[in-house]
């Protein structure tokens, strides 16, 4: 997966921000989950090495972190941030 | 009239000389004058107590040159940033390097100690301001942990987010790195430093794969590609016996080839390796004339000049992460003082390594052997007549000017000696001056073995070398 065609993005000191191309929608993601999405971005997914991030980010196990990161995904591909390869 | 209490020492005001002139400076308020020998003996009455009977314009020099500093001393402050080691294991095989590869440890950090490091450091921010949490990571090469780097840089900016302080990111990299980093290193990275030793060739010979090939080609297009994010990119060039002549022509080639901001020029370390492979350190003359003259030609392409020790940045205390109250996490969990690795420091009878990172406790750090190495700042009877002793302040406590070290100026010395009395020939009269100035070797000579620069000590000086 990678960010969709139709949206941009920029690194703040807060975690990242998304634009839709036509400036319509402007979306926050704070950490952790600005980690997450700077895997993706930055092409370096992979779902065993961002359930250790988040792990690790969140302070939670890692069940309980790939759960996070499976409900995420999902959220974002359904908001239209993500698209599949 | 000021309290004298808050002027400069007199023993902090010294006499350089320079062809027929005389280089004053004062490294504490980094007042410089280039005047002849009538001057400076007027000036040195005035410093040694005497000024009723000079003439009015040689008190208002020493006057200056002994007037308060504007510019802060940077005592070893409590915390200036954290190193993070994420690994010692590197991917390249450099014929010169004495970091142990490629039978270093290839053990990884875990970025879970690293986490912690930060999460104890973010909780008790500097009182500095603006409140920055700066990060360096060093190696061996980084980049070949790349998850932990990430991992950490993501922690960190969470932190900072959470606290207020403002992230600041560097990586020291060999540049040899999937083309994949270069977004993550774009994005988040504040300065890069990436190691490139000359054009194609001369490099290759230095800086090999694993299996013997060239890597300049790789790290060429991956400078490239990271001058078009907003990084601060710096150059780093290790200067041998081979290249010292070269240095003009590798800042030449660099400003042509590449988009960056600094050229870092470092002298060869006297390795085993290095001999193994032919190389020995630059003749120190050579390497300082080479500092100054590639100075002018950078600077016509916007690129800085750096030569740590010898950056007239005002007075400190170290030019090096020691004693700067920098922690330094291994990949062993352990926090030193330094970038060497910890058996260059007990070879001299002296331990880098003040405490750990527990996984559940966070930081431990041993107060006491923090203070026994900022103590090394202390004492360096070496230093104690040189003008650049307070700019240069002893370059590597390790190798250059540790304990029991010899009185003599040993090469590094003479090399730091002659760039910055050449830079403050260029502030005072300008390049041209500076570049004349590393054409002549007698006078080069003149500044980097003058045994005593102390302008209280000149007279004596003078009379004893028959001047």
């Amino acid at each position: 997966m990678k960010p969709s065609c139709q949206v941009s993005w920029f690194v703040e000191t807060r975690g990242v921000t998304l634009c839709s191309r036509d400036g319509s929608v402007r979306h926050s993601i704070p950490y952790p989950h600005a980690g997450l999405w700077a895997l993706i971005a930055n092409g370096h997914y992979s779902t065993a090495y961002a359930s250790e991030l988040m792990s690790v980010l969140m302070s939670v196990g890692r069940q309980e972190a790939e759960r996070e990161v499976e409900e995420t995904l999902a959220a974002w591909m359904q908001a239209g941030f993500l698209s599949e390869e | 009239m000021r309290d004298s209490a808050f002027r400069v020492a007199p023993e902090d005001v010294y006499a350089v000389p320079m062809g027929g002139q005389w280089l004053l400076f004062s490294p504490r308020n980094l007042t410089s004058a280039l005047v002849n020998r009538a001057a400076v003996e007027a000036v040195a009455t005035c410093a040694n107590g005497n000024a009723a009977n000079v003439p009015e314009t040689v008190r208002d020099l020493w006057q200056q040159l002994s007037e308060t500093s504007a510019i802060p001393f940077r005592p070893p402050s409590p915390l200036e940033k954290l190193v993070i080691i994420p690994t010692r294991s590197c991917n390249m095989r450099c014929v010169y390097c004495d970091f142990g590869t490629p039978g270093a440890h290839a053990t990884t950090l875990d970025p879970q100690l690293a986490c912690r490091l930060i999460e104890n450091v973010a909780a008790k921010p500097p009182s500095t301001a603006p409140a920055m949490l700066r990060i360096h990571f060093f190696g061996g090469e980084p980049l070949v942990a790349r998850p932990c780097v990430e991992t950490v840089v993501h922690y960190a900016r969470m932190a900072c987010a959470r606290t207020g302080l403002t992230p600041w990111f560097e990586i020291t990299t060999n540049g040899l790195f999937d083309p994949t980093a270069v977004p993550f290193i774009g994005d988040y990275m504040d300065s890069v430093v990436i190691s490139l030793d000359g054009a194609e060739s001369a490099h290759d010979f230095n800086r090999r794969r694993a299996d013997g090939g060239g890597t300049y080609s790789a790290i060429a297009a991956n400078i490239r590609r990271l001058s078009r994010s907003p990084v601060e990119l710096s150059l780093r060039t290790c200067v041998t016996s081979r290249s010292v002549d070269a240095m003009t022509a590798i800042a030449s080639h660099f400003c042509s080839e590449f988009e960056f901001d600094l050229l870092c020029f470092e002298m060869l370390a006297p390795t085993e390796s290095a001999r193994d492979a032919g190389l020995s350190p630059p003749d120190p003359y050579r390497f300082a004339a080479g500092v100054l003259k590639a100075e002018t030609l950078a600077a016509s392409h916007d690129v800085h000049i750096i030569h740590g020790p010898s950056e007239l940045t005002g007075p400190r205390a170290t030019s090096c992460p020691v004693g700067r109250g920098t922690l330094m996490l291994n990949p062993e969990g352990m926090l030193t003082a330094c970038y060497l690795e910890a058996e260059r420091w007990t070879s001299r009878g002296l331990d880098p390594v003040f405490g750990r990172v527990d996984p559940v406790s966070g930081p431990m750090i041993e107060q006491q052997k923090l203070d026994a190495i900022a103590s090394l700042l202390d004492s360096k009877p070496r230093c104690a007549r040189c003008f650049c002793r307070h700019t240069c302040a002893g370059g590597c406590h390790i190798e250059q000017t540790p304990p029991g070290c010899s009185l003599e100026y040993d090469d590094r010395c003479r090399a730091i000696r002659i760039i910055t009395a050449g830079r403050l020939m260029r502030n005072l009269e300008g390049t041209t001056a500076a570049e004349a100035f590393a054409e002549q070797p007698s006078a080069m000579r003149g500044v980097a073995e003058n045994p005593d620069d102390r302008l209280t000590a000149w007279t004596l000086g003078v009379k004893r070398r028959g001047l």
